[in-house]
């Protein structure tokens, strides 16, 4: 009974809340605005939306894929389809991205799905490592951004495939044996529903989509405070040492928390004050790891096995991007 | 059983209510770049058929579909309202709240380019040896691109007046950047904001434009460095017409092409703030 009351209330409050919705949507603000942000929160908040309105549409294609997996793909498809070497598995993860384009947000959510269907979890990681640098439209945006410098583009597909590939061997070496998901976030739905799959692949979509979103709104609010408050010319002071400018590009990369597609751009206007190396740590850091996706990737795996990633990652990508600049560019 | 259906199909359309205003008032290109107009749009179907959907069975209790099949685990209602005010706050705001076009505080913080955006094109303006010898490299070109830019460089150089437009606006700059010997002395008329650096003297500043690839959080400033005692009564964030003659100067020991100003205009901020021409695609 007490369930039936507080379903009520429930109801009754998110009523009142589309009222509020289609009230604000039809007669607020259509004139003259009647109440605004201090400036620099007004740009916090534009900044902000401007996140969540980008991150929408890919995180919605994200769910539904993974919703799609769920409700048609079963484990054994999976597993027939997955090579049965790891070590072959890890390194074709690796180009996956080439035939199935997903950004960073987008992804998260499938590879979740993945891993709950079976796969193996390095394999899983690598594929949510290099999808986001080992695709046509990065290398294209990438090219664009670094048209004089034509090589960054290629050191960034090259670099990533490498380091996705150590990484994912690392946590296969490591981390074999334990699942890295929450158990909390597996609502796994093992029964089948008698009804329509369709129904159940939208339900399932919409589960996610909350699941994911408050993760994203938080990581969109931090990154907008970031992208407001910092000033980026106290960065140049440190551009021109190479052992710590890389250090400096990728904390920067993760706080910025940009679409791996837009990110080559912010670090083209770097490029004349940062050396190479560094520039690579932003674009190769940046799209496999930010602010944002850290938050969403505690969503769905255990806290532990998020800081492992984060560490060792971290390490891969400072020591290639360091082998690269002594190999390429002293050498 | 309480999932809370409801409200969660509230919420969505929610969403969906918040971009489809930004859609209608215009100032959906204040966030993101017209190329994801797309994806935008259909998020903003797929977020109403999904909230309607939701509303729709929540009247229904088809418990076939509503799968409570016991992953919901009993959290505190208030604990429940709290993440969903995560998600209520951003609607809410987005619906009362214009967006604040980004102006001189933040290009203070981002640091502007001068030219187009990649100072190491020009060798002759280049202070750092490594990024030097890597663009002498590297002269190649996309093949489709580079006939686009090769057009727009020939027309720019036999032209006598240039124009910037918004379409032409990064190339344009980024042209008469890398040959800035074959543009002195050409008349050139070019909108954007005044912006100024701490150490620049009154009769100085930068007429800039962000540039958005993606969201504006990617945004970063171009502009062209002017001279002139026009300038002087101008303050930031100003929106002006220049007309002028293009120059040369040195600034922080690179060679910038600059704009010596003989007529200044002010102007409304344009309904376009920012430009979008960074990828061809």
């Amino acid at each position: 009974m007490k369930k039936e009351m507080s379903h009520t209330i429930n109801d009754g409050l998110a009523f009142v809340l589309l009222l509020l919705f289609l009230y604000l949507f039809f007669f607020y603000g259509m004139g003259n605005m009647n109440f605004t942000l201090p400036k620099e929160w007004a740009i916090v908040h534009t900044m902000f939306l401007s996140i969540v309105l980008e991150a929408i549409p890919f995180i919605l294609v994200g769910v539904f894929v993974s919703a799609l997996i769920q409700t048609f793909i079963s484990e054994d498809t999976l597993r027939r389809w997955l090579p049965k070497n790891p070590y072959v598995a890890i390194v074709s993860a690796a180009f996956f991205g080439i035939i199935f384009p997903v950004c960073e947000c987008a992804i998260i959510p499938i590879v979740r799905r993945l891993i709950k269907k079976g796969m193996p979890p390095a394999v899983g990681m690598t594929f949510l490592m290099s999808a986001p640098i080992i695709n046509p439209i990065v290398f294209l945006s990438t090219y664009y951004a670094f048209q004089q410098k034509s090589e960054i583009a290629f050191a960034r597909v090259g670099l990533a495939f490498c380091v996705s590939v150590l990484v994912g061997l690392l946590l296969y070496r490591f981390f074999q044996h334990k699942t890295p998901l929450k158990p909390t976030a597996s609502s796994s739905h093992e029964h089948i529903h008698s009804t329509n799959k369709w129904k159940e692949t939208l339900h399932h979509a919409s589960e996610e989509f909350f699941d994911t979103g408050k993760y994203l709104i938080i990581g969109a609010f931090l990154a907008s405070l970031l992208q407001t408050f910092l000033n980026r010319n106290e960065l140049l002071q440190i551009g021109a040492n190479e052992l710590i400018s890389p250090v400096v590009m990728m904390g920067f990369a993760y706080l910025l928390s940009l679409c791996s597609e837009a990110d080559a751009f912010v670090a083209a206007s770097f490029s004349h004050t940062f050396s190479t190396g560094a520039i690579l740590a932003f674009l190769i850091y940046g799209a496999m790891l930010d602010l944002k996706n850290t938050l969403l990737l505690l969503a769905y795996f255990r806290t532990r096995f998020v800081i492992a990633f984060i560490l060792v990652l971290t390490c891969v990508v400072y020591l290639v991007v360091w082998l690269y600049q002594t190999i390429f560019i002293h050498g | 059983m309480n999932n809370q259906l409801f409200l969660r199909g509230v919420l969505l359309v929610g969403f969906a209510l918040v971009m489809f205003k930004l859609i209608v008032t215009g100032q959906i290109q204040q966030f993101i770049a017209p190329k994801m107009f797309p994806f935008l749009y259909f998020a903003m179907g797929v977020l109403f058929i999904l909230g309607i959907f939701q509303i729709w069975r929540s009247d229904h209790h088809d418990h076939a579909v509503g799968c409570e099949c016991g992953h919901h685990k009993d959290k505190h209602p208030l604990k429940t309202w709290m993440i969903y005010l995560l998600f209520i706050v951003p609607i809410i705001t987005g619906l009362m709240f214009s967006s604040q076009v980004l102006d001189s505080s933040v290009a203070a913080k981002r640091g502007v380019q001068m030219g187009g955006g990649q100072k190491q094109s020009d060798p002759s303006a280049n202070a750092q040896t490594q990024s030097l010898t890597e663009s002498a490299q590297t002269e190649q070109q996309p093949a489709e691109k580079s006939i686009d830019k090769q057009q727009l460089a020939k027309k720019l150089k036999s032209a006598k007046k240039i124009e910037f437009t918004n379409e032409n606006y990064l190339a344009t700059l980024e042209i008469i950047h890398n040959h800035v010997q074959e543009f002195i002395g050409k008349e050139i008329q070019l909108t954007g904001f005044v912006y100024r650096e701490p150490d620049f003297p009154k009769g100085e500043a930068v007429i800039a434009r962000f540039a958005v690839t993606c969201c504006v959080a990617d945004a970063s400033v171009y502009g062209m460095l002017s001279n002139g005692e026009q300038l002087k009564e101008l303050k930031p964030d100003e929106w002006v017409e220049v007309k002028g003659v293009i120059g040369q100067t040195t600034y922080e020991g690179n060679i910038l092409p600059c704009i010596n100003i003989k007529t200044v205009k002010k102007v409304q901020q344009p309904d376009e703030p920012y430009v979008y021409d960074r990828t061809p695609y």
